[in-house]
């Protein structure tokens, strides 16, 4: 009666479980992003996934979002890798690389989606909505294989929180530790392209690294153990998205994806200025 | 004291390391008996951390062979410890000190397994090692240079290793710390344990330690501190224009006090 009160259908609902799941995954690995001090290696991420996603669509011709972000996965990793083995080779900053990386793999993407333009096939405007994302688009099969990334991706924290914990502290006195680092690095990067994956539906390329930092980066304030933080921002996300999705849903023309994000930005503004201790006011 | 093996704490072989192609160690070979306090000392550049992390496998080797407790760094983690430089982690993290203090015991449960009520009482036994024990549930970034000194070594006595490797554990700490360090390695090599620390204060190597190690980009000597710190070694290790006078006037100023 309350969702009737709301003005809550039952398509908006559906929306609003997909968004509260990625707005809860994103926070909760945001917040190791956010530690590892790489926030933007997400927004590197999920630009890096723009051309595996148009280059599937091109080869399959597929309208089905989830083959297409299984090229989108497999290009964020690819995009990782890239990084690394810059890193390792030359002389370049952390911060050079991840622009460069960004910044000509999107612009790969966007090329390549001029290409798909001329396929002579009606499913490309499926692309266009990985931009930006839009969420209306979700459907209940969808909501599934959120919800189940979503708990494969908890799972794997929960199993290996204690290794995460202590590579995101101190990664050298983990390989002292004996525990391999390479390992939890990658376990870590992995979870982060997933989460990636489900958000790029949802916000999109563009605005899908907020998703990770901003929810951290307020929970960051309010919180004095990682534990504590991990969950805040969870719990943060989650309500970003609920609220962008709701606004988006009553009020005409207010696309979600920026709703969210603009939700999202308010709590951050808000910790920042009202968490006790570590807030400016 | 606990009887002490004849296997070498450490035994390092013609170690060559090189960082950007240029050599940062040459040809160093050193052996460290177990049970004493060294200090690994010489001047700025001179490689003392670069050993620590060859030695600990954290960086790669161009040539050599290191033998902890006589077998490889991998087989002997678990009777290893290393106590980084403070500066190297971001003490703005969010954990507390009893959170930190736990890591230690990460690598001895191996993956998966959580920590239960028995490491969890060994932290309590560390930090009061430590004098911490009534910061055990502060925020790690209340605690002072000093604190956060005594913080790394509860950590590292979690692991109940056999070594243990300092990456100057007395810089910029107060004088409380320094004692209760002293103090605590002195009870640790009467363990039997081994503890080298490299050392950047040539003045203080003496008071601080039963043994040293001189080097400069390569071995120098290393022995019990009253025949290493003599003006023929430091010549070598420090250079013949400053090494002679200095250490004149730092035993002058010890004589006095």
């Amino acid at each position: 009666m309350m969702l009737s009160w709301l003005n809550i259908d039952y398509t908006l609902l559906l929306v609003l479980q997909g968004a509260a799941l990625l707005g809860i995954t994103a926070g909760a690995l945001g917040s190791f992003a956010l530690l590892r001090q790489q926030s933007l290696l997400g927004d590197a991420i999920s630009h890096a996934a723009l051309p595996g996603i148009v280059l599937m669509f091109l080869c399959t011709h597929s309208k089905n979002p989830w083959v297409l972000l299984c090229g989108g996965a497999i290009a964020g990793v690819v995009g990782v890798l890239s990084m690394n083995y810059l890193c390792a080779r030359t002389t370049l900053k952390k911060d050079a690389i991840l622009g460069i990386i960004l910044s000509v793999f999107f612009g790969l993407g966007l090329v390549l989606m001029t290409v798909a333009q001329k396929v002579p096939t009606s499913n490309q405007a499926i692309l266009n909505k990985f931009l930006f994302g839009n969420v209306a688009t979700l459907l209940p099969e969808d909501i599934v294989v959120i919800a189940t990334i979503a708990l494969f991706i908890f799972a794997v924290l929960v199993l290996c929180w204690k290794e995460c914990t202590v590579y995101v502290f101190d990664p050298v006195f983990t390989h002292t530790l004996g525990l391999r680092p390479v390992i939890i690095e990658t376990v870590l990067t992995v979870l982060l392209v997933l989460a990636i994956v489900i958000g790029l539906q949802t916000v999109g390329v563009v605005l899908m690294s907020t998703m990770l930092i901003a929810p951290a980066a307020a929970a960051r304030q309010w919180t004095t153990r990682l534990v504590h933080m991990v969950g805040l921002a969870a719990f943060f996300g989650g309500c970003a998205a609920l609220a962008g999705v709701y606004v988006s849903g009553v009020v005409d023309h207010v696309p979600t994806g920026p709703a969210i994000v603009v939700a999202a930005s308010g709590i951050v503004l808000f910790s920042l200025l009202c968490a006790p201790q570590r807030g400016v006011a | 004291m606990k009887s002490i093996s004849k296997i070498p704490a450490l035994d390092v072989s013609h170690l060559t390391v090189l960082y950007n192609n240029n050599p940062v160690l040459v040809d160093f070979s050193v052996t460290v008996p177990q049970g004493v306090m060294l200090g690994i000392i010489g001047p700025n550049g001179a490689g003392k951390t670069t050993l620590i992390k060859a030695i600990l496998n954290l960086i790669p080797v161009a040539a050599g062979v290191v033998h902890i407790l006589g077998t490889t760094i991998n087989n002997a983690r678990n009777q290893i410890t290393y106590v980084p430089q403070r500066s190297s982690v971001d003490w703005d993290f969010p954990v507390t000190v009893f959170d930190m203090v736990l890591m230690g015991c990460y690598g001895k449960l191996g993956w998966f397994k959580r920590p239960g009520k028995r490491e969890h009482e060994a932290v309590y036994e560390s930090l009061a090692a430590v004098g911490l024990e009534l910061y055990a549930h502060k925020p790690i970034n209340t605690l002072s240079g000093g604190q956060q000194q005594r913080a790394f070594l509860a950590r590292a006595l979690m692991q109940d290793a056999q070594i243990y490797f300092l990456d100057e554990p007395f810089a910029g700490v107060d004088i409380t710390t320094e004692k209760i360090i002293i103090t605590l390695f002195k009870k640790l090599r009467d363990e039997g344990k081994t503890i080298i620390v490299v050392h950047h204060d040539l003045f203080t190597a003496s008071s601080y330690f039963d043994y040293v190690m001189l080097l400069n980009k390569t071995c120098i000597v290393c022995g019990p501190v009253g025949e290493v710190l003599t003006s023929s070694y430091l010549d070598r290790a420090y250079g013949a224009s400053f090494a002679p006078r200095t250490w004149n006037v730092a035993q002058q100023t010890r004589d006095q006090l």
